[in-house]
């Protein structure tokens, strides 16, 4: 508790003394003023002549290295938008590994709040949002803008400084659920899920929402060498289909004990990790009965986003690019409408900042969206992933996802839109 | 004084039945829950035999694995933490070559190479299986086992031998960091992602009566297992080597004095251990079908606890050790989650060892 106080002292001091030799002249803030709406935005010279400060914590290394990498090229993308551009705005970025482990998160943050960054975009996986949550930005009281997509983010007791870009998987378990019963027509389904608070809360959420019976739920180690007793099990009851809650590697290796030792004819419904155009190459069975959903960016502005990403990183944008885009960016903007960099103003922005009566911003104009909320301008960021309009938990309220089939030679076929809002 | 501690005594001899006691009233328990179950259709006849089957796979998957880390243990007397990493060296030894033989001609070299981590060579599209290609097959696990039996001599001259006379904690420590260096030697040239190995293990035959499918590929694991156990099982009883293998497992100074040329032994303990190690490699990437840079380290804790349940150095113990695990974490299904399947396969062994301290083959040193 002492330590904790000590802390905060300490880095307010670190904050405010850096405050002071970059920008010289920030003048009259005194600390802790309790001033909840920010009204002091509308001087305006002032404010457009600051530097932004950020961090983004994202998994480079460990299970999600794959996946985080390009996730963290997409969350730097509006510092290299503001680089580039011309204007008297700057930004100061710093990145950090999370290593995919909760403990390496929680040092990966508290180094940004050491530093004095108000704000931190990321990271990845639920398990360590909920480690940083507690440990390090609510108690500094630093802005935090997260990925994971767990229902139980929403339940922290965050004092409203966690947000979140990425979609609950409420919505998720909701998109297939339909899916289930529209497209599959199965009245029953038993689920076989990924031991994790991903692949669990996933199944929870899907037994919530699926309007026919659920009958077994199966939770698999991931580190099986076979999934043919798991798969026995969650069949044993002759469900019409089988929602799979698996990564990629997993999935690949329950389809072949699926088609190697059961007749097949069940229908399978899949997780994001089963949509893989190369699954066709590594599973050699009649893949037809499979159906999926994934999150999709279907924002106002992905289009711009994809083209600015593919120029700059000369890959694809991939699942959660769109979401890490819409992180970082909305925090730079609740940053330039607070104009200081102190982590409780910049929360009190973030709804400011999405709020839908203001002048339009995205990817394509969000420097001059930047200017405009410095000089106090309202603005309404409509993002990539989605419009971002954050609930009184700080989650998006809407989601779009794509249903995904495979043909009969293995391909991988998308299918139709499906949005879920509240 | 006396009758103190006779009444002590008593209490022990009581304690220790008493636990196993509790142990065969457990085990009653369980059989008559699983008639219960089976009689009120809660648990279907066939997924029984499935978990059974899948059971006896596993077993032999980790109980092939196991021989050689057991060879290795009774005559060196140190545990070797490198054996896993053995595994998947062997495993990919034998995969490229066969992937090599399997495409030659109609993929790139290099993708073929990688055995489809990255590039075009996928298994369903190379098209690997027993059937489908049996010259890819049969000689990728002839240079899995050769591979193997190089590296881990060339291992054992370089790194071991030099420290022979160090202590097991030593030589223990210096055995995980070999295991880190070819894990990630691994992960350099082929990636941290898993790949498929086959294209299918068909043709599938279906067991009459039970309904349960084995596949092609399932029977060659067992069939290569036993051929491998009787081909040891001969060599350690009936050969020279084999009876100076077992004198330098009970007593290495003894055997020293005795005239056997230790260093020899050692030397062709290496080449069995490593050979019977690098097929199990390749064996379990046929049977599984996968294959990445940490399949066997992930499966080394299985292995151990097979080892030391079948008593540590035995071969047989290490077989039927393996079984043991193996269809324990399957069974278990009936009553626990899977998540908590290898839990349940630990507390047998556990189970095991306090009742046994010396595991079940205990005093039966056969290598």
């Amino acid at each position: 508790m002492a330590q904790q106080v000590y802390r905060r002292h300490f880095i307010s001091a670190i904050g405010a003394g850096g405050a002071v030799g970059l920008a010289g002249c920030l003048g009259d803030d005194n600390d802790g003023n309790g001033d909840e709406n920010g009204t002091e935005t509308g001087n305006g010279d002032e404010n457009l002549d600051r530097t932004l400060r950020v961090g983004v914590v994202q998994p480079q290394t460990g299970a999600l290295g794959a996946v985080g990498q390009p996730v963290t090229d997409a969350a730097t993308l509006p510092v290299k938008q503001i680089e580039q551009a011309d204007t008297s705005l700057s930004v100061d970025l710093q990145t950090e590994d999370t290593q995919t482990e909760p403990q390496a998160a929680i040092s990966a943050a508290q180094g940004l709040v050491d530093a004095g960054y108000p704000a931190i975009s990321g990271p990845l996986s639920t398990a360590t949002t909920l480690q940083i949550v507690e440990n390090v930005t609510v108690p500094n009281e630093v802005v935090q803008c997260t990925l994971g997509t767990a229902p139980v983010i929403s339940a922290v007791e965050d004092n409203d400084f966690l947000f979140r870009t990425s979609t609950s998987d409420e919505f998720m378990s909701r998109a297939i659920a339909q899916v289930a019963t529209e497209k599959a027509q199965a009245e029953t389904v038993s689920t076989l899920s990924i031991n994790d608070a991903y692949g669990q809360s996933l199944a929870e959420a899907f037994a919530e929402a699926f309007e026919g019976e659920v009958l077994d739920q199966v939770a698999f180690d991931p580190e099986e060498t076979s999934y043919t007793s798991q798969l026995s099990e969650a069949l044993s009851d002759d469900p019409d289909a089988l929602y799979v809650v698996a990564f990629t590697e997993n999935g690949i290796q329950i389809l072949r004990d699926f088609y190697a030792d059961f007749d097949g004819e069940t229908q399978i419904l899949g997780s994001a990790g089963l949509r893989n155009p190369e699954l066709g190459d590594n599973v050699d069975a009649d893949l037809t009965n499979i159906t999926g959903v994934d999150a999709i960016g279907a924002g106002p502005s992905v289009d711009y986003f994809t083209d600015l990403y593919e120029d700059e990183y000369d890959r694809e944008t991939t699942q959660f690019t769109w979401q890490a885009y819409d992180a970082t960016a909305v925090l730079l903007l609740a940053n330039a409408a607070a104009g200081e960099n102190d982590g409780a103003s910049v929360r009190d922005q973030m709804r400011e900042v999405a709020s839908p009566n203001g002048e339009s911003v995205g990817a394509e104009n969000l420097v001059a969206g930047l200017e405009m909320a410095a000089s106090g301008t309202e603005i309404t960021y409509r993002g990539v992933a989605t419009d971002v309009v954050f609930d009184e938990n700080g989650d998006i309220e809407s989601g779009s996802y794509v249903t995904y089939s495979y043909d009969e030679s293995g391909a991988l076929q998308l299918g139709e839109r499906i949005d879920i809002g509240e | 004084m006396n009758i103190a501690t006779l009444l002590a005594g008593g209490r022990t001899r009581l304690g220790s039945h008493f636990f196993e006691l509790l142990v065969g009233v457990g085990l009653a328990v369980l059989l008559f829950d699983l008639l219960r179950r089976l009689v009120t259709d809660a648990l279907r006849v066939f997924d029984l035999l499935l978990f059974v089957k899948e059971g006896i796979v596993l077993g032999l998957v980790i109980g092939l694995a196991g021989i050689g880390l057991a060879l290795t243990y009774s005559i060196l007397h140190f545990p070797n933490f490198a054996h896993g990493d053995y595994i998947t060296m062997g495993a990919f030894a034998g995969w490229v070559v066969s992937y090599v033989i399997a495409g030659l001609g109609s993929f790139d070299l290099r993708d073929l190479f990688l055995i489809g981590v990255r590039g075009d060579a996928g298994g369903v599209v190379v098209g690997t299986s027993v059937v489908q290609t049996p010259v890819a097959i049969v000689t990728g696990l002839l240079v899995a086992i050769a591979f193997t039996i190089l590296a881990t001599i060339l291992i054992d001259r370089v790194i071991y031998r030099p420290m022979r006379d160090e202590g097991v904690i030593t030589l223990l420590i210096t055995s995980v960091g070999v295991a880190l260096i070819l894990r990630y030697s691994i992960a350099f040239v082929w990636g941290q992602e898993t790949t498929t190995l086959t294209a299918n293990s068909r043709p599938q035959f279906t067991a009459p009566g039970i309904g349960v499918q084995v596949s092609t590929h399932e029977l060659t694991l067992v069939a290569c297992t036993l051929v491998l156990i009787a081909g040891i099982h001969y060599m350690i009883q009936q050969t020279k080597l084999g009876t100076a293998m077992r004198a330098m497992a009970d007593n290495p100074d003894l055997a020293a004095i005795t005239g056997i040329p230790t260093e020899r032994v050692v030397l062709a303990t290496w080449i069995i251990a490593g050979g019977a190690t690098g097929a199990a490699g390749y064996l379990v990437g046929l049977e599984t079908g996968i294959l990445a840079f940490n399949t066997g380290w992930t499966l080394l804790l299985l292995i151990f606890a097979a080892v030391i349940l079948g008593g540590v150095g035995s071969i047989y113990g290490a077989i039927f050790g393996g079984l043991v695990i193996g269809i324990v974490s399957n069974v278990a299904l009936v009553w626990i989650p899977s998540d908590f399947t290898t839990a349940a396969a630990f507390l047998v062994m556990i189970v095991v060892l306090l009742v046994k301290p010396k595991g079940l083959f205990e005093g039966v040193t056969t290598a």
